[in-house]
């Protein structure tokens, strides 16, 4: 036997990282799985910066913050080192509220070239998941909430949602834009006492506290969620949880938000432990979430425990993998939408059906992700939500409706996707030169080929909109893809549906559609 | 909203409680208590001579230091005009007036039993200082040598007319003050010459005896005083006479400004030998005019002046405490013995994963907190060390480990706090050597002392990352690590891990504070935690179920913390405290704390641990810490308190604290009038906690010597 060393294996390090530029701190988590697969945090960092500050006083971040922000991922990369984690292990995201500064690109530039990773902002729709999760997650453990009509508020940074649950599941769902930071720069008057901030602050919220309370007056509501990092972070002030939940008493959190809003910043950071640029943010979300408790004439709140920051930011470490009650929770409210434009439901379900089977089946052929599936079926859903204008030229009508319309769980990026698809569903092939579609990376212009080729053959498929092709098989067999099919003796209306929209297929896939009974 | 009161507490409790100045003693002249328990001992017949000796340098050692801190912030007070009033309700003038009478009978106690006892005791047993009148030619032929060889040449006369006068007065060193007459050009010039007695050489000089057998030494400043006209040849020079400076060395370093604390470190350094003086001691014999000289170069008062019957300086007497031979004259050693938990051979990981390991020092030895370094230093699974260091040991292992560690690329962060004070010099030294090694330092935290004490090392095993941690009560210090009682924590528990990371996060500046799920940190909650654990068993008596606290710590002065006691005293809490030094609470104070009784132990090791056990119901909750119920550790410093989880370790926690209170040899009972008692019992009866420690501990490691059940073979390297 020979004493040669054992040949050196470069390993990746178990432990992954996420950087997150939020409203008024820059936060590093260190996590792992643990056995269940669950990324688990072993290590989080904390340090204030004031982007909410700069972007809602002068709508530009500051010279002083992005040099700030330089400092603190140096630190970080440190951090990382230390674990041997490499950049490739490092997700780095930033609040949305970036975008409103006009100088974000210049900021996201620098914080890609002290990191090395190309940041992401963080949209609405992970901002909406994360909040359903943790709702969610409340529910499963609180059976009087999920037996009730439970209403999920949550006051972020630049904007306010909100998430209506019949007896557990996802009824209703809308986005506001009233955020803390954004209503405390609207009313900061420095030289105001603290009993005048908060009436200016009260006046300023009203109106969107009275939008959102008539866009649920016509529901039975039994239970008040509330859910926030700075709720959930003075909820143990007032009251211990018990299952997963802190119910906090109206009067209770009146009293605190007004013993709070007294103090001077040194008092209020020494008494609640935080930074000063992340206790400014304390009395305006306190105050709004009061405003609404009081608006719908709740005596208790409920907040969830935990620490909300730290759960967005290890919900960021999984890629966003969305759970499948989630994804159904998502294709429900496109179902919502698409009742709103009163679509033919049995054939947008039956599109549906076909695409998800055509996207698993075919996957060896497309490569995409999974998340793309869900894309797919909502696009699937809602493809003739333009019908609801006019049919003719109808797949641009659903672009437009489809790019103003917010569908819950999905982001800004990924609507745009669904949007196109359901422009490309019929007629013309994408060209590079066409709207929306000209403004996608070259891979994501690829991915809404390999999808709009889908969605044409399902929606072939269908072409009677009577459901005569009950189920398929894929047969592929040389250059052809032989869909064998149940159901209907004749399928040549559908053949030539086919031929007439499928030349896409063929030239993604390299395959010749043909039809052919089981 | 209607209540004057913003947040009304909903709970039953009583009003809170309305405390005067009767309910506490003065931190002073509870300190000075202390030392005169210390001095007990010295003068305690049952006791070996040098351990009496010991004690004697330990008394006068830490009188200088209560001058040089304490009464230098009280001078500075009263200087200021500032009249206002401690817990007790006296003001600075009060106090300092108090203070100085009691530091005098303090004095006069120490060399009359110096003098009537532990001189002829020494002498009778061949340990003598000879006086000038007492040399023989040769020994004298013996000193005149060393005089020329080492003292001569480092010793630098200064004319007292000299406007550098004042700056010649270094504090603590022994000062001789003569007067020089007769000049090379006839006529008769007078001059006062001081002549400051350098540090680094050693007070004792070593004669040779005749007869064999005997330590003979002359103090080194009888030496210079012998030869003293080989400064001045052909001129009279009046016999010296001999003084010692205290400063006020409170001065706080403004490290809110500082960019660069080091170099800031080192200017205080010299500000130490210019501050106001503080004290004066004066060797008994000096001439009026001698007294008046001093007096004015130090621009000090005549109540700062006292008039020493004896020798100065009797931190000296370290040096005859430890001397080798006259082992009769020394207490018999108990061992520093090696953990059982830990197998002979065994990496310190290993043992360590397989359960947290509890040391009680220094009845168990340091090593493995040593070995947790040097191992991580050495091992290539490693990746990183977090280290605090506060006050470390001369040549310390621990430094020289992170040295190693960071030269083998290991990311080791160290952070130093250099506002330990009086360590200042040696901390900084070892800095430089650690940056120079690649380590990252940090000169502690803005307007905060770290005073924690942890280590973290972070280690990759099987792909994960495992964290191993030091929670200790004392100082990365081998060398006091023999003399002082303390408690250390070994564990790999993730969640202490992720707690240790966050809490060097916070101190290096990586991170705000965030919270933690296990330890707490000054100032971010450590109080607080520690004021709801008095709370919980306060509520807990107040609703009739067994409360009970017992507190260990060296200093108990804050005012929110006494309160809370007292709260839970009037609840019917029974509270147990151990406290070695500073007790400003008042027990058996009818209605208010007469639950609650204080003991001190003062013993051959000095109680250094901190420990605080709450009752909790019959489960009872544990902890560490590195603070004491002192308002500037609770607010001013970084300090840990660590819960024990282990059952095993907080048994062991419990048992040492109740052997505490059973203490009736070297245990003393606080009284409600603020003196404290020695316990009566005859000898046969008396226990003494720290023999016991000692005596328990010799029985574990015997027992696990004589049946081991694993043996370990020798292999061959």
């Amino acid at each position: 036997m020979s004493d040669e060393t054992p040949p050196v294996t470069l390993k990746l390090p178990p432990e992954h990282a996420v950087i997150y530029v939020g409203a008024a701190s820059v936060s590093l988590v260190i996590g792992r799985k643990d056995d269940k697969g669950q990324f688990i945090s072993i290590e989080s960092l904390d340090r204030p910066l004031p982007v909410a500050r700069d972007i809602f006083r002068a709508r530009s971040i500051s010279r002083n913050t992005v040099d700030q922000a330089a400092a603190i991922l140096r630190d970080y990369l440190q951090t990382m080192r230390e674990y041997g984690i490499p950049s490739s292990q490092l997700r780095l995201f930033t609040s949305n509220i970036l975008a409103e500064a006009v100088n974000h690109e210049i900021f996201l530039n620098r914080l890609q070239v002290h990191s090395g990773v190309a940041p992401s902002l963080i949209d609405d729709g992970n901002m909406t998941r994360l909040v359903y999760q943790i709702a969610q997650r409340m529910l499963l453990k609180n059976p009087l909430l999920a037996k009730g009509n439970t209403f999920v508020s949550h006051i972020g940074p630049g904007n306010t949602r909100a998430i209506y649950f019949q007896q557990g599941r996802l009824a209703a769902y809308s986005n506001y834009r009233l955020g803390i930071f954004r209503a405390r720069e609207a009313i900061a008057t420095p030289d105001d006492e603290a009993r005048q901030q908060m009436v200016h602050l009260e006046e300023h919220i009203r109106g969107v506290v009275d939008h959102l309370a008539q866009d649920y007056s016509d529901v039975k509501i039994d239970h008040h969620v509330a859910i926030g990092a700075e709720i959930q972070s003075v909820a143990p002030r007032l009251g211990k949880a018990r299952h997963g939940a802190h119910r906090v008493l109206e009067n209770d959190l009146a009293r605190l938000t007004d013993k709070l809003a007294r103090l001077n910043p040194d008092e209020l950071v020494r008494e609640l432990h935080v930074h000063y640029t992340g206790g400014e943010g304390i009395i305006p979300a306190l105050q709004t979430n009061l405003a609404l408790a009081r608006r719908f004439g709740d005596d208790s709140l409920w907040v969830p425990e935990g620490d909300f920051q730290l759960e967005l930011m290890l919900d960021l470490m999984t890629s966003g993998s969305r759970t499948a009650i989630f994804q159904e929770e998502v294709m429900q409210a496109a179902c919502e939408i698409g009742l709103r434009y009163k679509t033919d439901r049995k054939h947008a379900d039956h599109v549906a059906n076909f695409s998800r089977q055509l996207f698993r089946e075919l996957q060896h052929l497309h490569g995409l992700d999974a998340k793309y599936e869900l894309v797919l079926r909502i696009a699937a859903t809602l493809h003739e939500v333009g019908m609801f204008i006019s049919p003719r030229e109808h797949h641009k009508h659903s672009l437009y409706i489809l790019m103003h319309t917010e569908i819950f769980g999905l982001s800004s990026h990924d609507r745009v996707m669904v949007a196109l698809l359901a422009r490309y569903h019929r007629r013309y092939n994408p060209e590079p030169n066409h709207p929306h579609f000209s403004d996608l990376t070259r891979e994501e212009r690829m991915i809404v080929l390999k999808l709009a080729a889908l969605l044409r053959l399902a929606d072939a498929l269908d072409r009677s909109h009577a459901q005569r092709i009950k189920s398929i098989q894929l047969r592929p067999e040389g250059t052809r893809l032989n869909v064998l099919t149940q159901g209907a003796d004749d399928t040549t209306v559908e053949q030539i549906a086919i031929d007439m929209k499928c030349d896409l297929f063929r030239e993604i896939y390299g395959y010749d559609i043909i039809l052919a009974k089981s | 909203m209607t209540s004057s009161s913003p947040n009304p507490d909903p709970s039953t409790a009583p009003p809170p409680l309305r405390l005067t100045e009767d309910h506490f003693i003065n931190r002073e002249l509870s300190w000075l208590a202390f030392n005169s328990r210390v001095l007990d001992e010295v003068a305690r017949a049952d006791l070996p001579v040098l351990e009496r000796v010991k004690f004697l340098a330990i008394t006068a050692s830490n009188l200088d230091e209560f001058f040089m801190v304490r009464i230098g912030a009280l001078q500075f007070l009263r200087e200021q005009g500032l009249r206002v009033r401690d817990n007790a309700g006296l003001t600075p003038t009060q106090q300092w007036e108090q203070v100085h009478q009691q530091a005098a009978v303090f004095v006069a106690r120490q060399y009359d039993i110096l003098q009537q006892q532990l001189v002829p005791m020494m002498k009778e047993k061949g340990i003598r200082r000879l006086l000038n009148t007492e040399l023989t030619p040769a020994q004298r032929t013996v000193l005149h040598e060393y005089f020329d060889e080492h003292i001569f040449p480092v010793l630098s006369p200064v004319v007292v007319d000299d406007t550098s006068a004042r700056a010649a007065i270094p504090a603590l060193n022994i000062i001789m003050l003569c007067t020089v007459t007769g000049g090379d050009n006839g006529h008769t010039e007078k001059r006062h010459v001081l002549l400051p007695l350098p540090a680094n050489l050693p007070r004792h000089v070593l004669v040779p005896d005749p007869e064999g057998g005997q330590y003979l030494y002359v103090n080194l400043e009888d030496v210079v005083a012998l030869f003293i006209g080989e400064f001045f040849p052909a001129e009279k020079v009046s016999v010296p006479a001999r003084f010692r400076v205290s400063r006020n060395t409170d001065i706080s370093v403004d490290d809110e400004s500082a960019f660069d604390l080091a170099s800031e470190m080192e200017e205080v350094l010299e500000k130490r030998l210019k501050s106001p003086a503080i004290r004066i001691e004066i060797e008994t014999g000096a001439s009026r005019e001698h007294t008046r000289i001093i007096r004015e170069l130090c621009g000090a008062r005549t109540a700062q002046i006292y008039d020493i019957p004896g020798e100065l300086d009797l931190r000296a007497y370290f040096q005859i405490a430890s001397i080798s031979g006259f082992e009769e004259l020394k207490v018999e050693p108990w061992d520093s013995l090696p953990s059982t938990a830990i197998t002979p051979g065994e990496s310190i990981f290993d043992a360590i994963k397989r359960g947290d390991i509890l040391l009680h020092h220094p009845f168990e030895s340091f090593e493995p907190v040593l070995a947790l370094v040097e191992e991580a230093a050495a091992d290539p699974n490693v990746i990183a060390i977090k280290q605090i260091l506060y006050r470390t040991a001369k040549n310390s292992r621990i430094i020289s480990a992170l040295i190693r560690a960071a030269q083998a690329g290991k990311h080791v962060t160290v952070l130093v706090e250099l506002k330990a004070r009086f360590d200042e010099a040696r901390n900084l030294e070892r800095a430089t050597d650690l940056i120079n090694a690649g380590a990252q330092i940090i000169y502690g935290v803005a307007g905060l002392k770290t005073h924690a004490k942890v280590c973290l090392v972070m280690r990759r095993e099987s792909g994960h990352m495992t964290r191993y941690m030091h929670f200790g009560t004392g100082n990365y210090n081998e060398a006091t690590s023999k003399l002082y009682t303390d408690i250390s924590l070994l564990t790999c528990r993730a969640d202490f891990g992720a707690d240790a990371s966050a809490f060097f996060n916070t101190v290096t500046g990586r991170s705000r504070f965030v919270h933690f799920s296990k330890l707490s940190m000054a100032p971010y909650g450590l109080r607080e935690r520690l004021v709801s654990m008095i709370r919980s068993e306060t509520e807990r008596a107040r609703q009739g179920e067994a409360a009970e606290i017992m507190l260990k710590m060296n200093a108990l002065e804050d005012r929110q913390m006494i309160a809370a006691l007292y709260e839970a005293s009037q609840a019917g809490v029974k509270i147990r405290l151990n406290v070695r030094g500073i007790c400003c609470l008042r027990p058996g104070i009818k209605g208010i704390s007469e639950n609650i009784s204080v003991v001190s132990i003062i013993d051959r090791y000095l109680e250094h641990a901190r420990i605080f056990w709450f009752r909790q119901g019959g489960k009872p909750a544990v902890f560490i810490a590195s603070a004491d119920f002192m308002n500037r550790n609770l607010s001013k410093r970084v300090e840990l308190l660590t819960p024990v989880e282990d059952r095993e370790a907080r048994k062991r926690l419990q048992h040492i604290l109740e052997v505490h209170f059973a203490d009736t040899a070297r245990g003393r009972v606080l009284k409600a009038d603020g003196t404290w008692q020695l316990l009566h019992v005859t000898a046969a009866k008396a226990r003494r906690s720290q023999e016991q420690f000692a005596r328990e501990m010799a029985n574990r490691a015997r027992q696990s010597n004589e049946s081991p059940d694993v043996l370990v073979p020798h292999t061959p390297k």
